[in-house]
């Protein structure tokens, strides 16, 4: 379906070339719900808009993306419209920011279809409402995006994002900022959704992965360090890094790890995650671990564990 | 809306009163006797018999306040006195002069938006390239010639050098012909301002999520750009348009003058020369009057525009 | 960041403000006559070896007037900002500081001045002093100095009621103490990008109005010459010319200046790249 082969994201900076998405490698197959789990500044939502062409002008990407058998990345300016929405579609993080103010969820959503080639009827805006669980769906029609509350925002982000139905939706903290119960039906009418199309989830919610993935994968730093089915993972993490993460967090709230996240300027040598590490040798200070597949579906970034 | 519309306008009162003030004292900022200063020509200082009855007969032998009470009450009854020079009531000037002001200020204000809406957003798309600073120099340039000489400029190349254009006046009831040099002038320091404004509006509103947001559901780069950009743009330099309006009443004092187009800056230019003060008062009072207004309107458009103010009271 | 300090637009302000600046302090020496000295067999002379830039209608060099000009036009706009600079931030802060009634009065005093367009007032003014530099630096003080006083109490307010502030307070930090040592610091950089292009607006203005016969007439003053060439625009366009062409360089000086510290105290357009991590 979707598979991602070295792609990297390059990035002058007054600091020297800074490469905040490094070697990244994954597949996502069918109608599979993959899950990249992080923490804020490791590389994910980059990540994710650099599958759309989305990055900003001085961005250097490089690597293949395969969807569909085709190579994306080397898309010229004009063909990536094709990609977007209608092979992809993003939900931005923090919806109050990614809906226009000056229009109406009517608005929205007509040029979304209109533009994608898809009936804009009232029926079908009706249909995408209902599907995202949100209520009174012709009155919310002519509503603007500052009288909705936040769950209503993101569900309505949601609505936007597969209203183009795409064979892959990327949701990039699709729960930030929201409270525990209005996570947990966003996380419920997720999961509906689950069986349509292939998902990329981008989180730091543990939970959340937790309840919607097939598969997850942990970014550190700019590179995947693990990649596993999600019980597997849970119930024994490989990584140094993952078995932190799991092991910090009894409320499964992810909180920070002792020692700081490296900078991008300042990444260390070897293993990045090695400062950190309790398992770390020499030979993690000095050589550059690569992603092993060490059994069955499992790949892990680690010379301790691998 | 409603309610927004009622504290607006009654937030206007002391404003007001304040301008009403500033009117009429300003005559008064001079050293000096008014009565004196006024009845001294030529020929030095007039009689002090007649000087003491001038004053009385204006009033300026009555404290402050009283002259300004009476004043005010004359005001408000829609009375703004009568022209020292003409005798000819100064609402009645003013008015009729105004007219043409509005006019010429209608014109500069269409060529601003044709110059300053398409240049800012050319350069904002175009943002450090060369066109960007070729639009850059421009509004920098336009805000800094002065006026005047850039009409006798004007006049020079398309009057007396093409023999194009009149050199001025206001012809058949101020016509187009007559109007275009000097609506060119007016507008160019506006035309700069808001051309400037557009640029960083528009740059400020691509670096929204919403833009990126839109693109990725793949809304094509004409729709991202000319509707979801554009009307969030457009918000501050509607505001500016407003305040525009007050930059083109300030060109109208020199540009009239220049083009001897008989508006309200010429009118005011020449009150002052003749030390017409009840024309003085009255033109300022009026143009203050149509500043206020105009912001007005720009606000409720502002409110129209912005659907966060518009729903103010519904917003839960 | 060294880099970001200077950039194009400053270089250029400083340049063209600074050769300004070199020619007024230098007119003494670099005019080649007497800018006063009026000559009738020499009348509306073109542009020559003699007179660089030829004569006007009284045979009067119009190098040397446009030169001793520039120290009239610096003068004043250097007087109206330093006037409405010390009045207007003075109050505004004040007022600021005092809060309450007093705030409530004198921004209700700034709103009466801002709702009338400036040039109407300054005509105004100017004309009741009867065209003096006297009443042309009063009447641009009174339309300048609320600028600066909105600016300093809006930034002034921001910062009133930070951490800092409340500790000095606190620590037993007395008003002016507080205003001078932690306020005003912090103010300054708006206040400079707003009196950098205050100059080239006085300047403007004055020309303005010394052009309606309403400024200076006792010296040479470039918005009056171009005033006294108007009469000979089709036969000797030079006498028109050249103060005009004073005017722009000089303004565009302290526009570009003003534009150039504007980008590195807002600094808007470096936010939208890092922002993404």
């Amino acid at each position: 379906m979707l598979s991602i082969r070295d792609l990297r994201v390059e990035f002058e900076s007054p600091h020297g070339l800074i490469m905040p998405v490094d070697s990244v490698d994954m597949d996502i197959l069918d109608k599979e719900t993959f899950t990249i789990i992080g923490e804020s500044g490791c590389g994910k939502s980059l990540l994710a808009n650099s599958l759309l062409g989305l990055l900003p002008r001085d961005a250097k990407v490089s690597g293949k993306v395969h969807i569909d058998g085709e190579e994306i990345l080397s898309l010229k300016k004009k063909e990536w419209r094709r990609i977007r929405g209608n092979k992809i579609g993003l939900v931005f993080q923090n919806p109050s920011a990614s809906l226009n103010p000056v229009f109406n969820m009517h608005g929205h959503l007509y040029e979304t279809l209109k533009y994608s080639n898809k009936p804009s009827s009232r029926d079908k805006m009706v249909s995408l409402l209902k599907k995202t669980g949100i209520k009174n769906p012709l009155r919310r029609l002519s509503q603007y995006p500052h009288q909705l509350s936040g769950g209503m925002k993101q569900r309505f982000a949601i609505a936007l994002g597969i209203a183009t139905d795409p064979d892959i939706l990327i949701a990039d903290e699709p729960t930030n900022g929201l409270d525990v119960t209005v996570k947990l039906k966003i996380v419920q009418m997720l999961s509906k959704l689950h069986s349509e199309r292939s998902i990329l989830l981008i989180t730091h919610d543990l939970n959340v992965a937790y309840n919607l993935s097939d598969k997850i994968a942990v970014m550190y730093a700019g590179e995947l360090v693990e990649i596993a089915p999600v019980n597997s993972f849970f119930e024994k993490p490989i990584h140094p890094y993952s078995s932190q993460l799991l092991v910090s967090h009894p409320e499964k709230e992810m909180l920070p790890i002792p020692g700081f996240t490296p900078q991008l300027t300042q990444r260390p040598q070897g293993c990045r995650f090695h400062p950190r590490c309790a398992l770390a040798s020499r030979k993690c200070k000095h050589e550059h671990p690569g992603l092993e597949k060490i059994e069955g579906e499992r790949y892990v970034r680690c010379f301790a564990c691998a | 809306m409603f309610a927004y519309l009622i504290r607006r306008v009654l937030f206007l009162v002391p404003t007001l009163l304040l301008v009403s003030i500033i009117s009429f004292s300003i005559i008064h900022i001079a050293p000096g006797d008014p009565a004196e200063l006024l009845l001294t020509g030529p020929d030095g200082v007039a009689d002090p018999q007649v000087v003491e009855e001038f004053r009385n007969e204006m009033g300026f032998d009555q404290p402050f306040y009283v002259q300004y009470g009476t004043w005010l009450m004359q005001v408000l009854s829609g009375d703004l006195g009568y022209s020292y020079m003409t005798d000819q009531p100064v609402s009645k000037a003013i008015l009729h002069n105004f007219g043409a002001t509005f006019k010429l200020a209608v014109a500069s204000m269409l060529f601003t938006l044709l110059i300053a809406i398409p240049g800012g957003i050319i350069a904002a798309l175009a943002k450090d390239t060369w066109k960007d600073d070729l639009s850059r120099f421009f509004s920098l340039f336009g805000v800094s010639i002065p006026n005047f000489w850039q009409g006798y400029l004007m006049i020079l190349v398309f009057a007396l050098f093409l023999d194009i254009l009149p050199v001025g006046g206001y012809g058949d009831g101020g016509d187009l012909y007559h109007m275009i040099l000097p609506a060119l002038t007016l507008g160019t320091s506006s035309a700069a301002v808001l051309m400037r404004l557009m640029r960083s509006s528009l740059l400020d509103v691509l670096d929204h999520d919403y833009i990126l947001s839109a693109r990725a559901r793949g809304l094509p780069e004409y729709i991202v750009i000319g509707k979801h950009a554009l009307k969030n743009a457009f918000i501050p330099v509607i505001t500016m348009m407003g305040l525009s309006f007050g930059y083109l009443l300030n060109g109208s004092v020199i540009i009239e003058t220049v083009f001897a187009w008989p508006g309200i800056g010429n009118l005011m230019v020449s009150s002052i020369y003749s030390r017409d003060y009840p024309m003085i008062q009255g033109t300022l009072l009026f143009v203050a009057g149509i500043f206020v207004l105009i912001n007005l309107l720009v606000d409720i458009s502002y409110a129209y525009l912005d659907p966060r103010l518009r729903y103010d009271k519904r917003n839960n | 960041m060294i880099k970001g300090i200077i950039n194009r637009s400053i270089l250029i302000g400083l340049i063209l403000i600074g050769a300004v600046l070199f020619l007024a302090l230098a007119a003494p020496w670099l005019a080649p006559h007497d800018p006063q000295q009026t000559n009738f067999e020499q009348r509306l002379l073109s542009p020559s070896s003699e007179y660089p830039f030829g004569t006007d209608h009284l045979g009067r060099c119009i190098l040397s007037r446009v030169l001793f000009a520039a120290r009239i036009s610096l003068f004043i706009g250097a007087s109206v900002i330093g006037i409405s600079f010390i009045a207007g931030t003075m109050i505004g802060s004040i007022s600021a500081y005092a809060g309450g009634i007093v705030d409530e009065i004198v921004m209700r005093f700034v709103d009466g001045f801002l709702a009338f367009p400036s040039m109407f007032i300054a005509l105004a003014i100017a004309g009741i002093f009867g065209g003096s530099m006297t009443g042309l630096i009063i009447a641009l003080s009174i339309v300048e100095w609320t600028a600066y006083a909105r600016v300093s109490r809006g930034s002034v307010l921001a910062v009133k009621n930070m951490d800092y502030i409340a500790v000095s307070r606190m620590m037993g930090g007395r008003a002016p103490y507080i205003l001078r040592h932690h306020i005003l610091p912090n103010i300054t950089s708006p206040l400079l990008v707003l009196s950098t292009l205050g100059m080239g607006n006085v300047i403007l203005a004055a020309a303005g109005l010394s052009f309606l016969g309403l400024g200076v007439s006792s010296a040479p003053e470039w918005g009056m010459m171009v005033n006294e060439g108007r009469l000979f625009i089709q036969s000797a366009p030079h006498v028109m010319f050249f103060p005009g062409i004073f005017i722009v360089i000089t303004v565009l000086g302290f526009n570009f200046l003003g534009d150039g510290l504007r980008d590195i105290f807002d600094p808007r357009d470096t936010k939208q790249r890092w922002r993404l991590f």
